[in-house]
């Protein structure tokens, strides 16, 4: 779906399916880099079974215009003026790595409007070290290598897929490039600024899950259990051989838990 | 740093991780047409493209996706498709890029058949193809037209083995906004990287080199998900509401993979040209040694060239790394690790002689394929190229008396023998 928003285009995918009256919101929130097509079989499947999907292409990212937002407070005021674009008074919201972010200053800045959060593969705080922040700026195809790498699970390094044919490397690293440049650089240091997660994750009252992989080398498991222990109201679940990029890495499973995790 | 893994990795590894049930290390052959639902709900998320899966066997096969993923892999596309022959690859690319009315622009040194279905076949269906020289870069450019859907190469020409300046090409393409299709069959990801220049599609019959063992018919069409199908409204099968699917939208739904999941929802499900199961486990044991034996071809290969041009019978040889050879230097830039295993060379005392040589051959074999293990001859003009008229051919760049070599692993001391008796007897025909 297109729109305009404060003069610009925006894209957000309803994964295929037009929002109907009295459905429940789903908010879908990807991360560095990235764009609603991390979300590709995620966006369907809930738009199919019930959801207004609402899978954003953040600004300068993909199909949305205008240049990349440079901080998570940003961002997150986006996404709610794109919530009240669409009518969605209230959402559940899902965040992948900064999308996590995201979601926990969202949280904190509109905690009315979040009927429960969701943080897959993401910590409270997501800190971005050298070479990778430098090279964002300098070397962006190396930015992305890296990140493409690190953000696979030894299984997808195989090559392995639940999408027939499909290559996580490939997919990973041609996704990244329909951001126009920068988009890159901005959300990582966006990331790497946001200092505010920790107390944002601790104040949050509604019930939130987190997913997490235990091959993660983007967002190590460790920082994500951190998260899990602030996060008052929380379930968590570890997915033990998945890297990074838990939604196209682990489909079935991140699905079934979001599932469960909506309807209860 | 980033870590990814090489070629010769890839070949043995990429597409398959043992599952925790059996443990079967090699890839199982799933022969099955059909796959159990867990639920109707399962059912109707894999009929809607909600999540990826197995549904039935025209679509998609746990053994052949393992193939289809170690082909995307060892060319670093987004996806591969794999289907009967290299034949139904390029029919697939065709008719999901182009549709009645549409144009395509081609050089013209190519394999027989992709002349034919691009020639011959596809008017009938109002699509129509111009065949420009590939050396004809401003011809090439002349050609293209607003109708234009993509523009068809081979990297080596097949039989002539001319060899394509495709960075001048690509670059011609990029600037009227089409995507460069290639028909990579000839070189495989050993010897040259297409998506690396800026090539969008890969054609591939797995037939030749990639299983390289002669036993399977096969072929794959490999996504570079590096084209933007959004820029124009030239591609409406890939950015306009498709007619199932609630009218999905493939480009803003999947981006870079939305040339494969057409290909997947239309092509596989309307025309059904899929690979058998076993089949695509026969390539991939094929696959698992493609780098080393095109280390073994290529030194074959050469040493075959320098054995044939200090041959009193042999009246001329065609190979791109020879000096006199027209794409030599384009050759020596794109080919590094070597110009490919085909060869082309003229026995002396013309048709009669060539014959002869065929029919005398003990250790290579007369057949129609090419990239076997097993090193193989032909004479194209009475063969593979019968149905290409006398002008076509010559377009093509081939001569009546060529003799096309494919240079197989054999011990080069035997082909050398096997090729010198064969020569003397050819010399007794011509004399
Ligand atoms: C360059 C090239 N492309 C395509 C094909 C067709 O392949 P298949 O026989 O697998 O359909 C061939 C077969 O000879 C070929 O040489």
């Amino acid at each position: 779906m297109k729109f305009e928003l404060n003069g610009h285009e925006v894209y957000v995918s309803t994964g295929g399916r037009d929002h109907q009256q009295g459905q429940p919101f789903l908010v879908l929130i990807h991360g560095a880099g990235a764009s609603h097509l991390l979300w590709s079989q995620q966006s369907r499947s809930f738009a199919y079974t019930g959801y207004n999907v609402v899978a954003v292409d953040l600004p300068g990212h993909n199909l949305s215009g205008g240049e990349p937002l440079t901080s998570v407070e940003e961002q997150a005021a986006w996404v709610l003026s794109v919530m009240d674009h669409l009518g969605a008074s209230k959402a559940t919201i899902v965040g992948h790595s900064l999308g996590g972010l995201i979601c926990l200053q969202m949280a904190h800045q509109a905690p009315d409007r979040i009927e429960k959060a969701v943080f897959v593969a993401t910590a409270a705080r997501v800190p971005v070290g050298d070479p990778l922040l430098s090279n964002a700026s300098d070397q962006e195809q190396l930015a992305k290598d890296m990140m493409t790498s690190w953000g696979l699970g030894p299984d997808a390094h195989h090559f392995d897929n639940t999408v027939p044919g499909f290559s996580h490397v490939g997919v990973g690293l041609r996704t990244m490039d329909r951001n126009p440049e920068g988009a890159v650089a901005a959300d990582l240091n966006a990331c790497n600024n946001f200092t505010s997660g920790p107390e944002n994750a601790a104040n949050i009252t509604c019930p939130t899950m987190c997913v997490f992989g235990g091959k993660d080398k983007m967002t190590p498991l460790k920082f994500g259990l951190k998260l899990a222990e602030l996060l008052p109201n929380n379930t968590l679940y570890v997915l033990p051989d998945s890297g990074h990029t838990i939604p196209g890495e682990r489909p079935h499973e991140l699905n079934a838990l979001l599932r469960e995790f909506l309807k209860a | 740093m980033s870590e990814f893994y090489d070629l010769e990795t890839l070949a043995l590894h990429a597409g398959h991780v043992p599952d925790k049930k059996g443990g079967s290390r090699a890839v199982p052959i799933h022969q099955t047409t059909s796959y159990m639902f867990e639920d109707s709900r399962h059912a109707a998320a894999l009929y809607n493209m909600e999540e990826g899966g197995h549904l039935y066997t025209r679509i998609s096969n746990p053994t052949v996706a393992v193939l289809e993923q170690r082909v995307a892999a060892m060319e670093g596309g987004v996806a591969a498709t794999a289907c009967a022959s290299g034949m139904a690859a390029l029919h697939l690319v065709t008719t999901m890029l182009a549709s009645a009315g549409d144009h395509i622009v081609s050089t013209a040194q190519l394999y027989g058949a992709n002349i034919n279905l691009l020639k011959n076949t596809m008017p009938r269906f109002g699509v129509e193809t111009s065949f420009v020289h590939g050396r004809d870069l401003d011809g090439l450019k002349a050609a293209i037209q607003d109708n234009t859907k993509f523009l068809f190469c081979e990297l080596i020409g097949n039989p002539g083995l001319d060899v394509l300046d495709i960075d001048a090409v690509v670059k011609i393409a990029d600037e009227a906004g089409i995507p460069v299709v290639m028909d990579a069959t000839f070189c495989t990801p050993y010897l040259f990287k297409p998506f690396d220049h800026g090539v969008s599609v890969i054609t591939h019959s797995l037939t030749k080199w990639m299983g390289g063992h002669g036993v399977a018919i096969g072929g794959a069409v490999v996504d570079g998900g590096n084209f933007n199908w959004g820029a124009s409204d030239k591609f409406p099968t890939l950015t306009s509401a498709h007619y199932a699917l609630d009218g999905i939208n493939f480009w803003e739904e999947f981006g870079p993979t939305a040339l494969t999941q057409r290909i997947r929802a239309e092509g596989m499900y309307n025309f059904g040209p899929s690979l058998s199961p076993t089949n695509a486990f026969h390539l991939l044991q094929g696959i698992e040694t493609l780098p080393m034996r095109m280390e073994k071809h290529i030194s074959n290969a050469r040493a075959m060239v320098e054995f044939l041009k200090n041959h009193e019978q042999v009246s001329w040889v065609k190979h791109p790394e020879l000096e006199d050879h027209p794409d030599h230097d384009v050759a020596k830039r794109i080919l590094p690790n070597g110009a490919g295993s085909m060869i082309g060379f003229g026995v002396k005392g013309g048709r009669q002689a060539g014959a002869a040589f065929i029919e005398s051959v003990e250790v290579a074999s007369h057949l129609a394929n090419v990239g076997d293990a097993k090193t193989l001859v032909i004479h194209p003009a009475s063969t593979t190229h019968s149905h290409i008229s006398a002008e076509d051919m010559k377009a093509g760049g081939l001569s009546e008396d060529m003799i096309r070599l494919s240079v197989g692993l054999e011990s080069i001391d035997d082909l050398k023998k096997d090729f010198n008796q064969a020569l003397k007897k050819a010399s007794r025909v011509a004399s």
